[in-house]
């Protein structure tokens, strides 16, 4: 039987085209994130919930950087 | 995530008195409501969606009020408690949906939907949820904006397709609620989230840049940009606040001139009424002066017998006398001959000689001739007399006055008839028209007219604003590119997070162009797998889309085909409404109301078949004239689950009868 197009997998496919300094997780959590609200008419939890994501990924890259001698 | 009605129970809704309930199958997909037109089949569509979403539509897709869909026999029994409460299940979960309405204590009898309150209950496994979590939580389940394609009226599928042909505003709304099944919001929202935060990091990037002697210029561009940026937003928000409100404003007018537009129809055939007794008063005097006019000249008509007999008469007596004045002659020059010949004896017409032996025969003759000619009696008197009364009679000519006096005397009568005719249809109409300001018709209709050229300068003036700030984000790109070069960690970390919100904005609206596209190749091949599957015609090749996801049938030659039939429509809408379902990324329950009513008995058969396939719940609202039981559901009665029937025991009032399963009947 034929797939039917999934946004998930045209994003990570879409990132291996040259946006794969993009984390493929953050990709897969702010997807999430939204495709959870997306039938709130208000969905006042999704921006607050992508910063914390995109903190979280900052962190980890700084602490790797640190571990490498190359932090932020 | 999979929905399933379990049970639906009316009280006092529409045409069901009292409680009426139903119990959904959840053995086999389909279900069967049978019943005539005009019995309650819709109701129960608009129970579901009252229910859900807080309002029921007509047959003009418009939202009907409350004392509309109060049964008015319970209203007239004092009754005027109306609830709907439907059970279904999602994913494993209970949910008890009820929304009632009953009079507020300070509105009995409740006369107008205000006078009602609306309550509205969801119980979640049992437990009861906040009043404002309800509506978000049914919103979740099954947002009103997909529902078009999961509870509908199937005489009405056709107009979707059509106007998914289209480009209009309408088209549109649709095109958003297909995406919106097939889950486009997601990343749209994703993308406004991104540019919230974007501005975010970027401003605290441009903070830190102030602080910083090299970065100091483009920290200030960066605040220029922004500030132009937020004016430009401003204007924007400005523009769209403007633009929802004259939205609002057309379709509320849009509603009213609706609601009246069988009074608008009566005001202009009042117009073409009047128009028509302006025109036939005018040819009524027209006629009526004809007929003055002719009368003058009428004692002509009226005294010709008279003359023609008198004419006759003289004519008679006139011939009569030029007859013998003409003998007279003969006579005299017939004598002279003879008086010539018996005194010279020669004959004077030949000139020969005459024998005296034949003198005796010519004496003779001359005394009949003169006995002849004594006879003859010529009035010379009367031939002039006669011959000029001949010319003065003759002078008194027809005037055909009485022949037009009656055939305008005819059409005189008609246009009598005609007028009262006339009068008294002007008089109904006005009757109608009484209790309505005609003036503030044509004033609703001449301001729709201004608003929605109102609303095409904003919406060419939004998109121009749009395309500004899209140049001046652009800028601030350029311009966050330079303060990045900025040193130290925490410029660096602030630089990255702004990248990383850049490269994400720029990913989803990638993914974004390519999922609709993907989506409308996939909405496109399943559709068209789904119309082969259901048309009777085998020559068509299959449906090509349109970029409002409108479909188009594809013939043998590779051509669009322009004509279709309404049956084609309704299989082609049937099929998008299956692609639909195939891709949507969340399934529910179809309620079909009416769907077979254009189909001949072949495609009837082929979407019989068909529909226990489109969803794990189907319900069909069906009339006699569509669906005969015995002859149409034998070749899918192991798919059907339950059957009820409408019984309408009076116009007030219907009744649910289970028919029980097909083969048990």
């Amino acid at each position: 039987m034929r797939e039917t197009p999934n946004a998930l997998k045209i994003l990570l496919e879409e990132r291996e085209r040259g946006l794969q300094s993009i984390p493929a997780e953050l990709v897969k959590t702010i997807y999430q994130i939204e495709v959870r609200v997306q039938f709130d008419e208000m969905r006042p939890e999704a921006p607050q919930k992508i910063r914390q994501a995109l903190k979280i990924v900052l962190d980890k890259e700084a602490l790797e950087g640190a571990s490498n001698g190359n932090a932020f | 995530m999979g929905m399933r009605f379990k049970e639906l129970e009316m009280h006092n809704f529409g045409p069901y008195l009292g409680t009426q309930s139903l119990s959904f199958g959840i053995k086999r997909p389909l279900m069967l409501v049978h019943g005539p037109n005009m019995t309650g089949k819709t109701s129960l569509l608009n129970a579901i969606r009252w229910a859900l979403y807080g309002h029921a539509l007509n047959r003009f897709g418009k939202p009907m009020t409350l004392m509309h869909l109060i049964n008015s026999e319970a209203y007239e029994s004092r009754d005027w408690i109306m609830s709907v409460e439907v059970s279904f299940e999602v994913d494993g979960i209970q949910y008890n949906l009820e929304r009632r309405i009953q009079p507020k204590d300070s509105s009995i009898p409740p006369r107008v939907d205000n006078d009602f309150e609306v309550k509205l209950f969801l119980r979640r496994d049992g437990r009861h949820l906040d009043a404002g979590e309800v509506q978000t939580e049914i919103n979740r389940i099954l947002p009103e904006q997909t529902s078009r394609f999961f509870l509908f009226d199937g005489e009405l599928l056709n107009e979707y397709e059509t106007l998914l042909a289209t480009a209009d505003k309408q088209a549109t709304l649709i095109k958003e609620s297909i995406e919106h099944i097939l889950g486009v919001p997601a990343l749209m929202n994703a993308i406004a989230d991104l540019m919230t935060h974007l501005r975010d990091a970027a401003r605290r990037q441009q903070n830190l840049a102030k602080q910083d002697h090299k970065a100091q210029i483009y920290a200030a561009e960066a605040a220029r940009i922004e500030s132009e940026i937020a004016t430009q937003e401003k204007d924007l928000a400005e523009l769209r606040v403007h633009h929802e409100g004259l939205e609002r404003r057309q379709n509320d007018l849009d509603d009213t001139l609706q609601a009246v537009a069988g009074i608008e129809a009566d005001v202009i055939r009042l117009q073409d009424l009047e128009n028509q007794v302006r025109g036939l008063r005018d040819e009524q005097q027209r006629l009526r002066q004809e007929n003055r006019d002719k009368l003058t000249d009428a004692w002509r008509d009226i005294i010709q017998p008279k003359i023609q007999r008198h004419l006759a008469i003289l004519e008679e007596e006139s011939n009569k006398q030029i007859n013998t004045l003409q003998r007279v002659g003969q006579l005299q020059t017939e004598l002279r001959n003879i008086e010539h010949l018996l005194t010279l004896g020669v004959c004077p017409v030949c000139g020969q000689r005459q024998t005296e032996s034949s003198f005796p025969g010519y004496q003779t003759r001359k005394n009949e001739l003169e006995d002849e000619f004594a006879g003859l009696e010529f009035d010379q008197q009367r031939l002039t007399q006669a011959s000029e009364s001949i010319r003065k009679l003759r002078e008194v000519k027809p005037s055909y006055a009485i022949e037009t006096v009656t055939n305008n005397e005819k059409r005189l009568l008609r246009i009598g008839v005609d007028l009262a005719d006339l009068e008294w249809k002007i008089d109904e109409i006005n009757d109608r028209l009484k209790s309505h300001d005609r003036s503030e018709i044509a004033r609703n209709r001449r301001t729709y007219i201004e608003v929605t050229k109102e609303l095409g300068i904003l919406e060419k003036a939004i998109t121009e604003k749009k395309r500004v700030i899209d140049g001046l984000q652009d800028q601030a790109s350029r311009n966050r590119a330079n303060i990045s070069a900025v040193s130290g960690p925490e410029m660096q970390r602030l630089n990255r997070e702004v990248q990383l919100c850049e490269d994400l904005t720029s990913l989803f609206a990638r993914a974004i162009v390519r999922l609709r596209d993907d989506l409308r190749k996939s909405v496109e091949q399943d559709a068209t797998d789904i119309f082969l599957r259901l048309t009777t015609d085998k020559s068509y090749k299959g449906l090509r889309i349109n970029e409002h996801y409108g479909l188009t049938i594809i013939g043998a030659d590779d051509r669009e085909v322009e004509v279709r039939s309404a049956g084609a429509e309704q299989v082609v809408a049937l099929s998008l409404i299956g692609a639909l379902n195939r891709n949507a990324i969340r399934q529910g329950p179809i309620i079909m109301d009416t769907p077979f009513g254009r189909l001949d008995p072949k495609h009837r058969e082929n979407i019989l078949k068909f529909i226990p396939t489109m969803a794990e719940q189907v319900t069909l609202l069906v009339h006699g004239g569509e669906i005969d039981r015995s002859r149409d559901l034998e070749g899918i009665k192991d798919q059907i689950d339950k059957e009820y029937e409408i019984n309408h025991p009076s116009s007030r009032r219907s009744e649910l009868v289970t028919v029980g399963a097909l083969d048990t009947v």
